[in-house]
């Protein structure tokens, strides 16, 4: 086995353009028969002035809590369930610690402060200044992967992805879901009580490879789907060329996914894969397969949704000109269902011996064209 | 670049990224009601929720500048959704009752416009609430596999008092315990001079959280520019996702379009 370990942060298109600084960490290191890899993603927002910094805080001190723990397991050890209960209080307390420092430091600066002022409540930000709520602006996530020989495990609170990649192909995503993510919220290390939120896995199946993401990455996708398989797979096999050659691709990857994805936010990429493995084509597993179905089953749905609607508004169009515009609306729509559907053919037009369907019947009143009331 | 890189980077771009080089190619090749992959359309995307109130009082003058001012801003927007951005829109219209007249968020190039009616009720607040609170999910209109996971922007019109006074508190604190809401861009016009009163102001600002967020329009055209101004300006700034009430994450765009501009360019369009 030959390990090759990568981290990255690229710019969101979105920040570069509101003038927000990067709040991707990206973070990786082997030695004494041990890798880690991880990213933080600072939570950016006006309340959060500094959680570019939290994000840095996070990676320095899981990556320092990280190698203690390493260092300290046996040969061919794995670490118990106290181990990661006492790795991610640790990792708290240091990162607490480190907030605190700088916060001493560098107090909040008048803008800093005015700024928060019109985006607080009066509580929290007297708290603020008060002292009360030093950890808020700092606020980030942590994806943090670690693996042995003997076995590989995981680490996480907030959003961002964690996956597992094995010598079939499959990609798999072993971290607990939390309660709290979901859409656009996230658990975070400035919580003020984070221990429940902070996930952990681990498994001793031999893998080749780890890859941790921040949400730039993990909502440019339909979650878990062959998209993203797909995506995880080509950096994958990025990583296993020359370090330079890949160091420079994965560089470009995230650079265009930042900037080009739909949702153009920064992103942060660090992986860790056998350059000695074979190659291997992705494999879906059956759910992630079945999920795809779902994926391309709801896109279906919400077209045909769409062209029922708008079938209906032309059955009750109030003069020739919006009936004509809805007709045009509805070829659109209808040329879009074809294309849809031509990527499924199992979800095409129903079999013959049964009566021709709502949209064949909408389909069939396009030609000739139909009229709207006087 | 080595023949390697360059095959892969080939590879990288063909699967994930659309050729942007002519809009026509991107626009036959994914249209504009789907985001099968997100990497592969790379326009951001505006959702725009209109909340509207059709109950007895805004019969006449009042309906009929509300209609003269979507089918408008329509027009404008549509202007807008182009290879920069994908504009949606959804439009409910309450009374007594509320209903979603757009199934779905609809791409703006889709939806045609058809002047609301007022009808002969009450208005009550509190089915508005718990409708939008409904679709503001996975489930309802904020649908990962559609690509639609970005807070909207919501527009709430209305011209008056609410009449379920008891209901609709509740109603919406529900609505803002829900993490979609909560990061929105949130802003409520009130129409008439019977909304000019500390009632509508302190209700209206519940909803929007500001009072900045507020505006009233007593004047056709004054609805109109403002509805367009806030829609369209939105529509210029760059979405981008935002995070939870756990904890926030890049805030909504949104939120400066009224604070960071020239006074003296409102002046004609917001009465304080």
């Amino acid at each position: 086995m030959q390990w090759q370990l990568f981290h990255l942060t690229a710019m969101g298109g979105a920040h570069r353009q509101r003038q927000l600084p990067c709040q991707d960490r990206a973070l990786s290191a082997q030695g004494h028969g041990a890798r880690i890899v991880m990213v933080a993603d600072g939570h950016g927002s006006r309340r959060h002035f500094r959680s570019e910094r939290g994000a840095a805080f996070a990676c320095e001190t899981a990556m320092a809590e990280l190698q203690q723990l390493l260092d300290a397991l046996p040969e061919g050890g794995m670490p118990s369930e106290e181990d990661f209960t006492a790795l991610k209080e640790r990792i708290l307390a240091a990162w607490q610690a480190r907030v605190l420092r700088d916060a001493a430091e560098e107090p909040w600066s008048d803008a800093e402060l005015a700024e928060a002022a019109s985006l607080m409540s009066a509580e929290d930000f007297s708290r603020l200044i008060h002292g009360e709520q030093t950890l808020l602006p700092y606020g980030s996530t942590l994806v943090a992967a670690f693996a042995t020989d003997a076995f590989w495990a995981g680490i996480q609170i907030g959003d961002g992805m964690l996956v597992t990649v094995d010598a079939q192909g499959q990609y798999l995503w072993p971290m607990p879901e939390s309660r709290v993510n979901e859409g656009n919220r996230t658990a975070s290390l400035c919580m003020r009580s984070p221990m429940p939120e902070f996930r952990h896995c681990m498994g001793t199946e031999p893998l080749t490879g780890l890859i941790v993401c921040t949400d730039g990455v993990e909502k440019a996708f339909p979650p878990m789907g062959e998209k993203v398989v797909s995506f995880l797979h080509w950096l994958w096999q990025a990583a296993r060329e020359t370090p330079e050659t890949a160091g420079q691709l994965l560089a470009a990857a995230a650079e265009r996914t930042a900037q080009c994805s739909v949702v153009r936010d920064d992103v942060g990429i660090a992986l860790m894969a056998d350059a000695d493995a074979p190659d291997v084509s992705p494999c879906l597993t059956g759910q992630q397969q079945a999920l795809a179905r779902q994926q391309g089953d709801a896109q279906l749905q919400a077209q045909q949704d769409m062209i029922q609607y708008t079938a209906a508004q032309l059955a009750d169009a109030a003069s020739p000109e919006e009936a004509e515009e809805l007709r045009q609306v509805l070829a659109r729509q209808m040329s879009g269902l074809a294309a849809l559907q031509a990527t499924r053919p199992e979800a095409s037009d129903p079999p013959a011996e049964k009566k021709p369907g709502p949209l064949a019947r909408i389909r069939a009143r396009l030609i000739p064209e139909g009229r709207g009331r006087p | 670049m080595t023949n390697r890189m360059d095959e892969l980077m080939r590879s990288f771009d063909s699967e994930f990224f659309q050729d942007m080089g002519d809009g026509e190619t991107l626009v036959e090749t994914v249209p504009a009601n789907q985001v099968r992959s997100s990497v592969a359309d790379n326009r951001q995307i505006l959702h725009l929720i209109l909340i509207i109130d059709v109950s007895g009082s805004m019969r006449g003058q009042r309906i009929a500048m509300v209609n003269n001012a979507l089918e408008n801003i329509i027009k404008e927007l549509r202007r807008k959704d182009d290879l920069n951005a994908v504009i949606k829109l959804s439009l409910m219209e309450f009374s007594e009752d509320a209903r979603w007249i757009t199934p779905q968020p609809i791409p703006i190039q889709d939806y045609v416009f058809r002047p609301l009616k007022a009808e002969p009720w009450l208005t009550n607040y509190a089915p508005a609430f718990l409708a939008l609170e409904g679709k503001l999910s996975r489930r309802g209109f904020m649908n990962p596999s559609l690509g639609e996971y970005f807070a909207p922007l919501i527009l709430f019109i209305t011209d008056g008092e609410p009449s379920d006074v008891v209901d609709f508190p509740t109603a919406l604190q529900k609505l803002d315990q829900n993490g979609w809401f909560r990061k929105s861009a949130k802003y409520a016009i009130a129409v008439g001079e019977d909304a000019r009163t500390a009632d509508v102001v302190r209700l209206l600002t519940m909803f929007a959280q500001a009072e900045q967020n507020v505006r009233y329009a007593d004047e056709g055209e004054a609805l109109c520019s403002l509805i367009e101004f806030v829609a369209v300006r939105a529509s210029e700034v760059q979405t981008s996702m935002v995070s939870s009430p756990a904890q926030e994450k890049g805030g909504s765009p949104f939120s400066s379009i009224f604070a960071d501009k020239d006074p003296s360019l409102f002046s004609s369009l917001f009465h304080t």
